[in-house]
């Protein structure tokens, strides 16, 4: 498989076909960190194909340096904040304190992760979209970058101590959301 | 016994501890049913959590950036609107110069003052000028700038360009 860079020559040479291959491999990546801060489909479609049209625009000022995928994300990141802003989103809504969650772990040890896969997964999903914008960017970036720590401190800023720590309390946070959102499905089944 | 923590738990399939906390970890894990059972588990969530994160856009997405990248290509053949004025007025200004060069030469050619050879040059344009073949032949050109202007504009216009 041929690298970013290889693409990107092509690109600036001419080959305007050749960028099909740079979006196809980060088509996935741009929409669900779109989709992470607006989290609406047709808006994060609208807002990721901006993202690579820009990108396009601005390839000759692509400095090797760092990753494409680090360069990608803050085009990515700072189109998504423009946008809310533009529609006057308020992207803090979903900011909430653990204390909000009634952690009443009413689950014994290990029983929360024993659910079944589907079912695990449908409350995965609510999970994280309650989660805070920044907490779910940084957890989204985490499993897009294949775990790799040191990648999402690239690209955030962050340091990799901090995004370790970053790491761990939003997976406790997740899982104080996990707990409510079962507490409630059981008292919905009761 | 004391249990692993989470955090040491999430650490090590995170794959972030250092070999001596590694050892340590399995050491345990090899003597603590509860701590496997809540790796597992966690272990579990982990697997699940790109099928979650990760999202697809439509089946046309690639398409679509595509032909939106097309338009920009063709957008940049088209000069500036601007950067188009500046080459017709330069042209303008060259022709401005070669008419004043020949209208000095003739001057001189024929030992006339400026007055004098304005004069002969009006009588000689109302002559040409007169005729209706003349005419047409001057006010075509104009008529053909300007569609050519109206052209350039609704190009851009059409491209999403103002």
């Amino acid at each position: 498989m041929e690298t970013d860079l290889y693409h990107i020559e092509r690109v600036l040479k001419g080959e305007t076909n050749a960028f099909r291959h740079l979006v196809e491999r980060y088509q996935n990546f741009v929409f669900t960190i779109a989709n992470r801060i607006l989290k609406n489909r047709e808006e994060s479609e609208e807002v990721a194909q901006d993202v690579f049209v820009k990108a396009f625009n601005r390839l000759a000022s692509y400095r090797k340096e760092s990753k494409f995928s680090t360069w990608l994300y803050r085009i990515t990141y700072n189109t998504a904040i423009d946008y809310t802003r533009r529609r006057k989103y308020d992207t803090d809504s979903l900011d909430r304190e653990d204390a909000h969650f009634n952690v009443e772990d009413n689950f014994s040890k290990g029983q929360l992760e024993q659910l079944a896969g589907q079912q695990q997964r449908q409350f995965l999903e609510q999970a994280i979209k309650q989660l805070p914008q920044e907490d779910g960017l940084v957890i989204s970036l985490f499993y897009l970058y294949e775990k790799s720590v040191e990648e999402v401190a690239e690209a955030t800023g962050l340091s990799q101590s901090n995004v370790k720590v970053k790491l761990f309390r939003i997976r406790k946070r997740l899982k104080n959301i996990l707990v409510t959102l079962l507490n409630n499905e059981a008292k919905e089944l009761l | 016994m004391r249990h692993l923590t989470e955090e040491q738990l999430w650490a090590y399939l995170d794959e972030v501890l250092s070999p001596g906390e590694i050892q340590e970890v399995k050491n345990h894990l090899d003597n603590c049913g509860d701590c496997r059972l809540q790796l597992d588990g966690l272990r579990q969530i982990d697997a699940e959590m790109p099928e979650v994160i990760i999202s697809e856009p439509s089946m046309r997405f690639t398409q679509n950036v595509m032909e939106a990248v097309e338009l920009e290509v063709k957008a940049r053949e088209y000069p500036p609107l601007v950067g188009l004025i500046w080459q017709r007025l330069y042209g303008m200004g060259l022709a401005f110069m070669i008419i004043g060069g020949l209208f000095f030469i003739y001057m001189n050619r024929f030992n006339l003052t400026l007055p004098e050879t304005a004069g002969q040059m009006s009588q000689y344009a109302a002559q040409w000028t007169s005729h209706p073949l003349m005419t047409t032949f001057l006010i075509i050109p104009l008529v053909l700038w300007a569609l050519f202007f109206a052209d350039r504009i609704l190009s851009r216009r059409m491209l999403g360009r103002g």
